[in-house]
């Protein structure tokens, strides 16, 4: 990132807040007083925020702040894996479709049509379900459900890039297809999928998170934000807590993404105005 | 626009038959079968069972009985709820789903043109960017952070509504706000932004240099142009719902079919979740289908392609 | 008594400066032409006169109709008077009429609006101006979308529109600019028919010379946000006193005699408004620059019905630095 967009406070800001909520997730287990799957015999079960227990413990006893961190810690990795997995079908799809056009392009769009027509998320449920709840299938299946607005987006720009003369240049001096792609109209997509990916990454937590409060994702005694949210509705009324913490970091989280992604469109327009 | 309805029409049934088929050889494909949690089976009942559902013939077999049955209207029987039909299970969810569904999408059209409105004509304001920004958290809030604060708050808190069930009109409004919010946050910015475009453009210049009001110039000249989006979004927001309700029926515990479709995964019910799958399915090619013919009604130069 | 008068209009966005002491008056029953190049500042000085300029702009001087002043008046005041008493066509009939309204809703709504009609009185009114205008069937066009008709027909379905309420001035910004040449010679016969039975005095901003020649009785010159030069048309155009109006009619392609090779042009660009010239804003230009003219920008100096604001010609002026002309074009 440019440091001229970091200076603009509507991309400072919300990139600080990540940068904070990725160093607790990574480093904050560290400080916590014990390991996020102990119980802390001492303590009440379901103890309310205190010195010890800064957010408090949950109903097994076990330490919030500890299984706050480490469930963001795998919440932040499906995010980003998954916007990794959607980013690598999508840039591929919408590239070749926008490049190719004609008869391919028709063909490729009408199948991103027709998956974005169907109830997506029934199918990550059966995957779930069916194929067992392993953290490598949860990233796959969210990046593969994910990729359609990328592609769209990609094979908008890449329409648009074919028309450029310097792509002409290209084209004329003899360079294959697949060179083309990858030289020079890959990077020149950097900006639109930079911001399409700042917005996949929260949508990919949220899918997380929504399999993990169903019970269809993430599996004890691991746990991410969802799953905690999940574990904290159910004693919400004796342990608020137990639901307000991990609720405010999920939806911090989302927030600061949106808003960056937001910020960076609105940066990437400016400039055409 | 019409031409895109006409084509939306014409590949829903291949859609639907893909969606099947996906659906269906998934889950024969998976490992595990529906009678697998009721441990004390002795083999011949189960083998019994199975053969009653024909879980006994090959798979391509199976799915031209299905796709024979589906011809003539029938879902198959549920493979867990004894001695009922899928389509009976989903005809009794799908009058909760439809009404917490519809109050929902009523909530999020309405409330997001209205906030999405005030933005826009004071665009760049105090008012405006204080909205956006609840927009932006709106937008992050997602239905099952929601529905337990709701709980928490107005049924266990405050005492005012039911913290679940079904019984009566009240039992829809927690529901209905838990799952509205985030897609009302999405109306307001799609309605701020394509009011603001139109308010911009040269014949709204035109309107004002004939001294219409501003009252007039958003209502008459502006609005219709400016819900054209928010008419788009209805497709996929249709899709946002269902999912939603998934959780908010699970959190509320609300006998919808979304439920169905849960507990159907867990089980195995293959014939149930085929159903609810084929149904949302449906759902969702038929709202794509009405949001095509909308725009061309709204769009005088759409009705001409 | 001055149907219109534009006094030391000033306009500035931010820190640049669009429109730099403009003053103009227009009699009842009159034809003006405003004439420039892009960029001189006509539309600005239309927009301004309608309070239609975005609110960020700073406007000082004062803009009077007959007894009122529209400078700084709220919206309800500027409401009574837009497309009651003074109307607007604008420059692009493609995109200046409503795409998802009907053509009667939109000429309706004017006589709703500021006469009070019935839906029925209106449509029926609009009907007879769209006859007026010479469009064919207008009944059936007043149940049209902008998009069934051709831009010729949305040009003159904006000037019917304008001319429902029976203005008292019509301002009318690059009118014809858009259309095919055949079409703007009807366009503007149109106008000019219409402007004589109405007895409307008209405000007609255009870039292009034979337009005023054929439809305005005096004319206004500008350049880089001023009046240069102004005048009855045929004067000013047969014996133009400023350079700039020299070199803009020296610009015509000449129809009779010998053809030059090439068009001839003027030499060099307008000044961007965010940097002007000291002096004269045309000294880079001007064939005739002399030493005066890159200091002092000259004032517009009136000789009976003649202005022109130029140093050439004049006696050794004294130096003023030219900011608050107010003599009347």
């Amino acid at each position: 990132m440019k440091p001229a967009l970091l200076r603009q406070p509507a991309i400072a800001v919300p990139a600080a807040i990540l940068l904070l909520i990725v160093l607790l997730a990574v480093f904050g287990p560290w400080l916590a007083p014990q390991p996020f799957d102990a119980i802390d015999f001492d303590a009440e079960w379901g103890a309310a925020p205190s010195a010890a227990h800064p957010f408090g413990t949950d109903d097994l006893g076990r330490d919030l702040f500890a299984r706050v961190c480490v469930g963001g810690r795998l919440s932040l990795a499906v995010g980003l894996v998954s916007t990794l997995v959607s980013l690598a079908i999508g840039i591929t799809w919408g590239a070749v479709a926008g490049w190719f056009g004609g008869r391919v392009d028709a063909v490729m769009m009408r199948v991103v049509d027709i998956l974005y027509a169907l109830p997506f998320m029934f199918f990550v449920i059966l995957l779930m379900v069916l194929f067992g709840r392993h953290e490598l299938l949860i990233f796959v299946a969210i990046g593969a459900v994910s990729w359609l607005d990328m592609a769209r987006i990609v094979r908008g720009q890449t329409l648009a890039l074919r028309r450029q003369p310097f792509i002409d240049a290209a084209v004329v001096s003899g360079l294959g297809n697949a060179a083309i792609l990858v030289r020079h109209v890959i990077p020149n997509l950097l900006g639109v999928v930079i911001v399409c990916a700042t917005l996949t990454v929260p949508q990919a937590i949220l899918v997380e998170s929504f399999l993990s409060f169903l019970g269809l994702g993430i599996q004890e005694p691991a746990t991410s934000w969802g799953a905690l949210v999940n574990d904290g509705a159910r004693a919400m009324e004796a342990t608020p807590w137990g639901l307000i913490f991990p609720a405010g970091f999920l939806v911090l989280t989302l927030l600061a993404f949106n808003w960056l992604g937001d910020a960076l469109r609105a940066a990437l327009d400016a400039p055409r105005r | 626009m019409l031409s895109r309805a006409a084509m939306r029409l014409l590949t829903a049934l291949p859609t639907l038959l893909v969606l099947v088929a996906l659906s269906f050889f998934l889950m024969h494909a998976a490992p595990g079968g529906p009678f697998d949690s009721e441990r004390s089976l002795a083999p011949e009942i189960e083998a019994r069972l199975a053969a009653h559902f024909h879980l006994d013939e090959p798979v391509w077999m199976q799915f031209g009985r299905y796709l024979g049955g589906l011809l003539h209207g029938d879902l198959g029987p549920s493979l867990q709820y004894e001695g009922r039909s899928v389509a009976s299970l989903i005809a009794d969810g799908a009058p909760v789903s439809a009404a917490v569904g519809a109050a929902a999408l009523l909530l999020a059209i309405i409330g997001g043109v209205a906030i999405g409105a005030i933005a826009a004509m004071r665009r760049d304001g105090g008012l405006d960017r204080g909205l956006m920004l609840l927009a932006l958290v709106g937008l992050s809030l997602p239905s099952y952070v929601v529905a337990p604060l709701l709980i928490l708050v107005f049924a266990l808190a405050l005492d005012w509504l039911p913290a679940g069930g079904w019984d009566g009109p009240s039992s829809v409004l927690l529901p209905a706000v838990a799952l509205a919010l985030p897609q009302m946050a999405a109306v307001a910015r799609l309605t701020r932004g394509a009011l603001g475009d139109v308010l911009a453009a040269p014949w709204i210049r035109t309107a004002r240099a004939k001294g219409l009001p501003e009252r007039l110039i958003v209502f008459r000249h502006a609005l219709k142009p400016a819900l054209l989006p928010v008419v788009s979004w209805l497709g996929p927001a249709a899709a946002g719902l269902m999912t939603g309700s998934v959780v908010v029926e699970q959190v509320f515990g609300i006998p919808g079919i979304g439920r169905y479709f849960v507990q159907g995964a867990l089980n195995r019910d293959y014939t149930l979740v085929l159903g609810v799958v084929l149904f949302y399915g449906a759902l969702v090619i038929a709202f794509n289908f009405l949001v095509d013919l909308a725009y061309g009604a709204l769009d005088p130069r759409a009705r001409l392609e | 008594m001055s149907l219109l008068t534009v006094d030391a209009l000033r306009v500035r966005h931010r820190a640049v400066t669009v429109l730099d002491g403009v003053s103009f008056a227009i009699a009842a029953g009159e034809s003006l032409g405003l004439v420039g190049e892009s960029g001189s500042g006509k539309s600005q000085t239309a927009l301004a006169v309608l309070g239609l300029l975005p609110a960020t702009a700073t406007v000082e001087g004062s803009i009077r109709f007959r007894d009122e002043e529209l400078r700084g008046a709220g919206r309800a005041q500027l409401d009574r008077v837009r497309g009651s008493r003074i109307a607007m066509v604008f420059q692009d009939p493609m995109s200046s009429l409503n795409p998802y309204l009907r053509i009667g809703v939109q000429m309706a709504e004017v006589l709703q609006q500021h006469r009070g009609s019935s839906r029925a009185a209106a449509l029926h009114d609009a009907a007879r101006l769209l006859d007026a205008v010479r469009i064919s069937d207008p009944r059936r066009r007043l149940t049209q979308y902008p998009h069934e008709l051709s831009g010729g027909m949305r040009q003159r379905v904006l000037i019917a529109m304008a001319l429902l309420a029976q203005p008292e001035l019509l301002i009318a910004d690059e009118p014809t600019t858009a259309l095919d040449v055949t079409v703007q010679a009807e366009v503007l016969a149109v106008l000019d028919d219409l402007r004589r039975d109405l007895g409307l005095a008209l405000l007609l901003i255009t870039h292009d010379l034979g337009v005023v020649s054929g439809n305005c009785e005096r004319m206004a010159v500008m350049y880089a946000g001023r009046i240069v030069e102004a005048g009855n048309t045929a004067d000013v155009l047969t014996r133009p006193a400023h350079p700039y109006t020299a070199a803009l009619l020296a610009t015509r392609p000449v129809l009779e005699g010998p053809r030059p090779i090439r068009l001839p042009s003027i030499a060099g660009q307008p000044p961007d408004p965010a940097r002007r010239p000291q002096g004269c804003a045309f000294s880079p230009r001007c064939q005739q620059v002399m030493p005066i003219c890159q200091t002092h920008a000259p004032v517009l100096r009136q000789q009976r019905d003649r202005s022109c604001a130029c140093h050439v010609g004049d006696e050794p002026l004294l130096p003023t630095d030219g900011a608050a002309d107010r003599n009347f074009a």
